[in-house]
């Protein structure tokens, strides 16, 4: 239930000065963009466009070169529990269990210890691990890996929730049931999220809103409607003939930096 | 009718997987043989090695006296006490030293890795000091603080406090600098990042250093114990060779490796205990 604002965000990360040569590098330029409260806004971009920058700024572990970002209307301060980010390479503390990772979390975030416990594991049950509560990192799969890190983030029930490719490591079918999943909790909870994604598809199926990132520098190039967004629970959207409309034109947008829809990677 | 071929055939049954069991134990403990005869036979051919090389007078029995010889000698000297007193006193000052090295250098090790240019200022005066044999200080050491018990902790304090110093810093860089993100994202003061995200990923790296101090501890002790001691099986181990007590002298030298093992065994078993470090890994 928090909105947020970009005004002509730019993010350069200066040169190195002991590599000669290196310029500094623009990573965002000029990018503004408004995500509503309560939104579920899809970001798909190339590889190295910035997508990974853009939420760390949305998080607040970094800040803008220029511009400036507003939550509720205030800047940007620094991280805050009410944001959560499940991240591209999913973070773990590899010495603790799944379940002390979702209680990490849930400490973190000031909730008392008698209610920790039964929380993570709801959780850790809802992305289907409730039979790994006890495995370490170093004991579990990618995909599954993955699920912790985004029951750990679910878990405090943010107001912001920033998912960085979270699906990415998932094989099809659990990748669907976690989508719907992710819909189910969104449809309870409305909160705003933001979910970056290579996958055309997972976007379009996910989000009311796309926004089309470019690269070199980062940019947003288009933000699309998705016009059947609110009718995903009752109809399979997939098939819908807009669905493949909507697709094609965002795949020619992103051209030539994408795969042909249709094809995974 | 069809009652006692059931009851035949069901105990036919049994008695196949009885045969079957029994196949199975012995086929197990001839594993479990195998196994020990693959890790005692190397220390058994060595003891023998030992015992007959004086006895068929290949080496001067009086230098080398038979295993024999010298276990004799080692029991003796354990039941009057004279070699567990003094290795009561060695591993005291180990232990001391040890733990003192281990106080001192983790917080001062996550303190000066905490800021890059810090590090970097004191890097080759680390190098320097790490470069300097302990050994070397052991007459400075001596002058200074002379031969009591203060001048020998002092010396493990030491010579233990560099191998934990460096692993800690080296253990502090190594982290994942994704997981300390995930932990600024989560809110935590700079104080909890330390204490709850660095230092628990720094403990494998940390624990491998206090097990090279262990090493350094046991090599500077007994060199210190040399010089001047009035107990400790290094003093024990000069006091013998004076005397030419020789298989007096030869106990003392088991008991140093005996303690070594021992003490390096139970490292690691707290280690894993603690769940520092896995079997898995290590192996
Ligand atoms: N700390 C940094 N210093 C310098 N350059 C950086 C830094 N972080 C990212 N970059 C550069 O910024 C660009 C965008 O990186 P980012 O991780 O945001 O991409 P991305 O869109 O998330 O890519 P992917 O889809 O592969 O995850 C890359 O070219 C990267 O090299
Ligand atoms: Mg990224």
């Amino acid at each position: 239930m928090s909105d947020i604002v970009f005004q002509s965000v730019c993010k350069i990360f200066p040169a190195v000065p002991a590599r000669k040569g290196e310029r500094d590098y623009t990573v965002l330029h000029d990018v503004s963009l408004n995500i509503r409260a309560g939104e579920f806004m899809c970001l798909v971009g190339p590889s190295g466009c910035g997508k990974s920058t853009l939420l760390d700024l949305m998080a607040g572990l970094d800040f803008p070169t220029d511009g400036t970002i507003l939550i509720d209307g205030e800047p940007i301060k620094g991280p805050a529990a009410s944001r959560s980010v499940v991240f591209q390479q999913y973070a773990l503390m590899p010495w603790l269990s799944a379940l002390q990772n979702v209680e990490f979390a849930l400490e973190a975030a000031g909730v008392p210890r008698n209610r920790r416990r039964e929380r993570a594991l709801a959780y850790l049950r809802l992305v289907g691990l409730s039979d790994f509560a006890h495995r370490r990192p170093d004991q579990l799969s990618g995909g599954m890996k993955q699920r912790v890190a985004i029951a750990r983030s679910l878990s405090v029930e943010p107001r912001v929730l920033l998912m960085d490719e979270p699906f990415g490591a998932l094989d099809a079918q659990t990748r669907e049931g976690l989508q719907d999943e992710l819909l189910r909790l969104w449809h309870q909870s409305r909160q705003t999220i933001v979910f970056i994604t290579h996958d055309i598809d997972e976007a379009l199926y996910l989000g009311q809103r796309v926004a089309i990132m470019t690269r070199n520098p980062g940019h947003i190039a288009e933000i699309i409607d998705v016009p059947f967004s609110a009718r995903r629970m009752e109809t399979n959207v997939r098939r819908l003939p807009e669905f493949s409309a909507l697709r094609h034109q965002i795949w020619r947008k992103l051209k030539p930096d994408a795969l042909p829809p249709g094809t995974y990677h | 009718m069809s009652s006692p071929a059931q009851t035949f055939t069901a105990s036919s049954r049994s008695v196949q997987a009885q045969a079957r069991d029994a196949g199975a134990m012995a086929r197990r403990s001839v594993q479990i043989t195998a196994q020990l005869l693959k890790y005692t036979l190397a220390p058994a051919l060595f003891v023998l090695t030992w015992e007959m090389l004086p006895r068929l007078g290949i080496v001067n029995p009086v230098f080398f006296p038979p295993f024999s010889r010298v276990a004799q000698a080692g029991w003796h000297l354990t039941v009057t006490g004279v070699l567990p007193r003094n290795a009561c006193a060695s591993i005291m000052r180990a232990v001391t030293g040890l733990c003192l090295a281990t106080v001192i250098a983790v917080p001062l090790g996550m303190l000066i890795s905490a800021s890059r240019t810090v590090s970097d200022m004191l890097s080759p005066l680390l190098e320097a000091f790490r470069n300097t044999a302990p050994l070397a200080l052991l007459p400075v050491i001596t002058l200074v603080l002379g031969i009591g018990e203060v001048s020998k902790v002092t010396m493990v304090v030491y010579a233990a406090f560099w191998p934990i110093l460096l692993n800690t810093i080296s253990g502090v860089r190594g982290v994942d600098p994704v997981i300390i993100k995930a932990g600024r994202a989560m809110g935590l003061s700079p104080a909890n990042l330390l204490l709850r995200i660095t230092l628990p990923a720094t403990l494998p790296t940390i624990f491998t250093g206090v097990r090279l101090a262990l090493a350094a501890t046991f090599l500077v002790l007994i060199a210190a114990e040399m010089v001047g001691a009035r107990a400790g099986l290094g003093y024990y181990l000069n006091v013998a060779q004076a005397n030419f007590q020789i298989p007096e002298m030869y106990a003392g030298i088991l008991a140093l490796s005996g303690l070594g093992l021992l003490s390096n065994g139970l490292l690691f078993w707290a280690g894993v205990r603690l769940r520092i470090v896995q079997w898995r890994n290590v192996k």
